[in-house]
């Protein structure tokens, strides 16, 4: 029996097409996998259902009657609760106040039943943490307690439809089982679930069938229960088969002969324990892909200064770096380019001129008084060495296009001669144009001898442009790709298997 | 990034000079309204818009001018940066001026010196309280100038002591060639000001940290640092400004600087420096300083009183926000 189907579901945002056609059909008291890379178009999806976002078009219907909710208040009263990725507890109140808020017993004057709540939230807890007092305050939970309560606060509200969006994200393999065996009991009392996860493991051990999206389409399904699970169908399935050779040999060989340029050990990024080591020659692009969110951005937060890593060692040409500061990093030539221009890489208000020019004031570079007309002279030079249009340096930033803004990022730091170029997503909200003249700039530069460690979530400009990819997960280096390794399905493969290696 | 793409759209040919030529609307409309002010005043009580009636406004002018520049780096640093103890700064930088110079030439150097150092001591205080304890700015200068206030009463046991002294009265009350020695003074730090600005480093930094405090860090610039300084800075000129309020007065009293205040943060606004910071000149807060001197000057004139003059300063700050709004925030 169906509890829901959605058809032809439609979403864009300010004309990109985050959804295109999202098909999907829950059955009563099974348990759905939603699979899909990063920005497949199941995230905007499985929010239209819970009410988040409006739809453009296309239909729900909801135990056969058609849905049309405005907010996820409405269809929470309709019996769907979905549990997002970003955690929305207060920190300063109680597990009980978390779990019971927004829906508190109230008595007949309209005071709230405290006794009542603490005695729900209490039995929906022990589901996951018996051990875990409901008087404890979520802010000294950890990441994965914090995701039960989560989870316990939505089952509290007996809903029909339960979506849970990459809940196993913070969890270890006997956590997720707890998970799992409260999702059967639910199933059992016939509760539908999606479930959303990048761990094939998972999938095949708790979905009943699985839905996947590509590209912002439903691509198709696949009935645990009458098929095979097939992890070679699925992936090809996610990845959308696509085979491709793109790199060319001009970018491909300048590098490898020569020495090493950036050593590093035994990196601890975050809290987790996973350490990341490795070494990136003079003149080698190097890429970071694997999924969204795996400790890429990080480890180029931690190399540029800004963040302090817990332990490991960072070498620059031999020479052993203390990174307090972005300070130490940018003087030694290690310099980033932020994954956020306007918040982290730009004076939006300010011309050109002072956006080229400014990294040299925290060098020796220039002294107390400047020499305008010799910084003019130079900023123009960059101005015609990344072609940013129009080339004049008195132009407000904040009247360029996406793709000029992120040149002028990458131009301002041209003038110091970088020996380490760190890029976070640089294309992101770039035309294709200037896209290409983007990574023409980071080629020529790595010819120069300049090393680079890029990340970029598109697969496709990693295998553009990079001699070698590592692929990320929870932190970790778990698989590098050559050149010859290079195509969709394997970078998904290793994305997603990864996921699972690092699940057992 | 759409929303960046239409506005660009929009405006296909608003380049840095227009932008510019946007402040200095604002400064030009300053200086038409201060004019404007001078013609009324001649009209309602004939001598107001005499020259030596003008320099005696530029002469007040400039001591609000000094006081305001210290306000300005501040609100320039960004940060919701903010100053509210340059008045109370000015009072103890005036009081321990007037103690120790004593009214004796030769002790000018040293006094200088220490309301210099002091003044910028106290700064860094606030500086460090709220760059790396991140208080807001609002609160610790409000919290500040309160300890400074308490610390003159302590300093002076309630009556200050002493008196400028000959060559530094001659330098607030004199003139040479009919202008104010205070106005060519204030000449020579406007310059000084817009030298420091925009051909120098500090001043470039001011700017970056002012208008994007983590583009700053990236970039390899120690942004706490440079606040604390900048706090420590507005500090100094504070201090040194309320030398200048005695070198006007002669004689020192506790609240001498408490009125300048909410006239440095108006005169800024006036100025078109942009509340959010990283964006203004000091031309503007120069202008500002003297649309305000002469509009404080003709309500005198006009008998209005010290309670109305503020009402009215309140509501000019008020409107001004409005009118120029937040521009900005990144």
């Amino acid at each position: 029996m169906q509890l829901l189907e959605a058809k032809s579901l439609r979403k864009s945002y300010g004309g990109v097409m985050a959804l295109r056609d999202g098909n999907l059909i829950c059955k009563q008291g099974k348990v759905c996998g939603l699979l899909g890379a990063n920005g497949s178009g199941k995230s905007t999806f499985s929010k239209m259902i819970s009410g988040v976002v409006k739809p453009d078009g296309g239909e729900i219907w909801f135990d056969g009657e058609r849905l049309n909710v405005a907010n996820p208040q409405e269809a929470k009263k309709q019996g769907i609760i979905m549990v997002h990725q970003h955690l929305s507890l207060v920190p300063e109140l109680t597990i009980w106040e978390n779990m019971t808020l927004g829906s508190e017993p109230e008595s007949a004057m309209g005071f709230m039943k405290d006794q009542q709540s603490r005695e729900i939230a209490q039995t929906y807890l022990s589901k996951f943490s018996p051990e875990l007092s409901i008087d404890e305050k979520v802010k000294d939970l950890s990441l994965a307690q914090k995701q039960f309560v989560e989870i316990a606060k939505a089952i509290s509200q007996k809903p029909k439809l339960l979506i849970l969006d990459e809940p196993t994200a913070p969890l270890e393999q006997s956590e997720v089982e707890k998970l799992f065996a409260v999702m059967r009991e639910l199933k059992a009392n016939h509760t539908s679930i999606i479930f959303i996860s990048h761990r094939l493991w998972e999938i095949k051990t708790i979905c009943d069938y699985v839905v996947v999206f590509r590209n912002g389409e439903t691509v198709g399904a696949i009935d645990f229960e009458t098929e095979a699970k097939d992890e070679n169908l699925i992936v090809s399935m996610i990845s959308g088969k696509e085979h491709r050779h793109a790199k060319d040999n001009a970018s491909a060989s300048s590098a490898i002969q020569s020495e090493k340029m950036l050593e590093v050990r035994e990196l601890m990024l975050r809290k987790s324990k996973d350490r990341v080591s490795f070494d990136i020659k003079k003149g080698e692009v190097v890429g970071l892909g694997g999924l969204q969110g795996q400790g890429q951005e990080e480890l180029l937060l931690v190399l540029s200064g800004l963040i302090q890593p817990k332990q490991g060692q960072i070498s620059l040409g031999g020479k052993k770096l203390k990174l307090r500061h972005p300070k130490h990093a940018v003087r030694e030539g290690m310099v980033l380019v932020p994954g956020d221009r306007h918040k982290e890489g730009l004076f939006l208000q300010h011309d050109v001129l002072l956006n080229l020019i400014f990294p040299q004031f925290a060098t020796k570079k220039t002294g107390f008084f400047l020499n305008m007309k010799k910084l003019k002279a130079e900023a123009n030079e960059v101005i015609g060495q990344v072609n940013i249009v129009p080339n004049d340096p008195g132009k407000v930033v904040q009247y360029l296009s996406g793709g000029n803004q992120q040149k002028v990022v990458v131009g301002k730091w041209l003038p110091l001669s970088p020996k380490v170029l760190l890029l976070s997503d640089p294309a992101k909200g770039v035309d294709i144009g200037a896209k290409k003249e983007l990574y023409d700039t980071v080629r020529k530069l790595a010819e120069q001898g300049t090393s680079v460690l890029l990340y970029a979530s598109d697969h496709e400009e990693l295998m553009d442009i990079c001699d070698r990819v590592f692929i990320l997960f929870e932190d970790q280096i778990v698989d590098e790709l050559m050149p010859s390794d290079y195509s969709e399905q394997r970078f998904v493969a290793a994305s997603l298997r990864s996921a699972k290696a690092a699940g057992n | 990034m759409s929303q960046l793409q239409t506005s660009e759209a929009r405006n296909p040919g608003l380049t840095l000079k227009s932008v510019k030529n946007l402040g200095n609307f604002k400064v030009l409309i300053a200086y038409a309204l201060a004019v404007l002010i001078f013609i009324a005043g001649q009209i309602i009580s004939p001598g107001f818009g005499e020259f030596s009636n003008i320099m005696n406004v530029l002469n007040i002018s400039a001591l609000l001018g000094f006081i305001a520049l210290a306000q300005m780096l501040v609100v320039l640093s960004g940060g919701e940066g903010i100053d509210l103890s340059v008045g109370a700064m000015a009072s103890f930088g005036a009081v321990m001026s007037s103690q120790i110079i004593g009214g004796l030439d030769g002790n000018l150097p040293l006094a200088i010196l220490i309301v210099l150092a002091v003044g910028f001591l106290i700064g860094c205080v606030s500086g460090i309280g709220i760059s790396y304890f991140k208080v807001p700015p609002l609160v610790m200068t409000l919290a500040m100038a309160s300890v400074i206030q308490g610390g003159a009463l302590v300093y002076t046991n309630g009556q200050p002591k002493g008196m400028a002294s000959p060559l530094l009265k001659e330098l607030g009350t004199g003139r040479t060639a009919g202008i104010p020695n205070l106005v060519f003074l204030w000449i020579v730090v406007a310059v000084i000001v817009a030298v420091f600005l925009t051909r120098t480093k500090w001043g470039k930094l001011l700017y970056g940290l002012g208008t994007n405090r983590l583009t700053t860090e990236l970039s390899g610039v120690r942004t706490r640092v440079v606040r604390t300084v900048v706090y420590g800075a507005s500090g100094a000129i504070s201090a040194i400004s309320g030398m200048m309020l005695l070198s006007y007065t002669g004689t020192a009293f506790l609240d001498i600087g408490a009125t300048y205040m909410l006239p440095t943060i108006i005169a800024v606004v006036i100025g078109g420096i942009a509340l959010t910071g990283g964006l203004g000149s000091y031309n503007g807060t120069v202008a500002g300083a003297i649309l305000l001197t002469s509009l404080s000057s003709i309500l005198i004139t006009l008998n209005i009183s010290e309670g109305g003059r503020q009402i009215v300063y309140g509501i000019i700050l008020l409107l001004l926000l409005i009118a120029y709004g937040r521009q900005k925030t990144t």
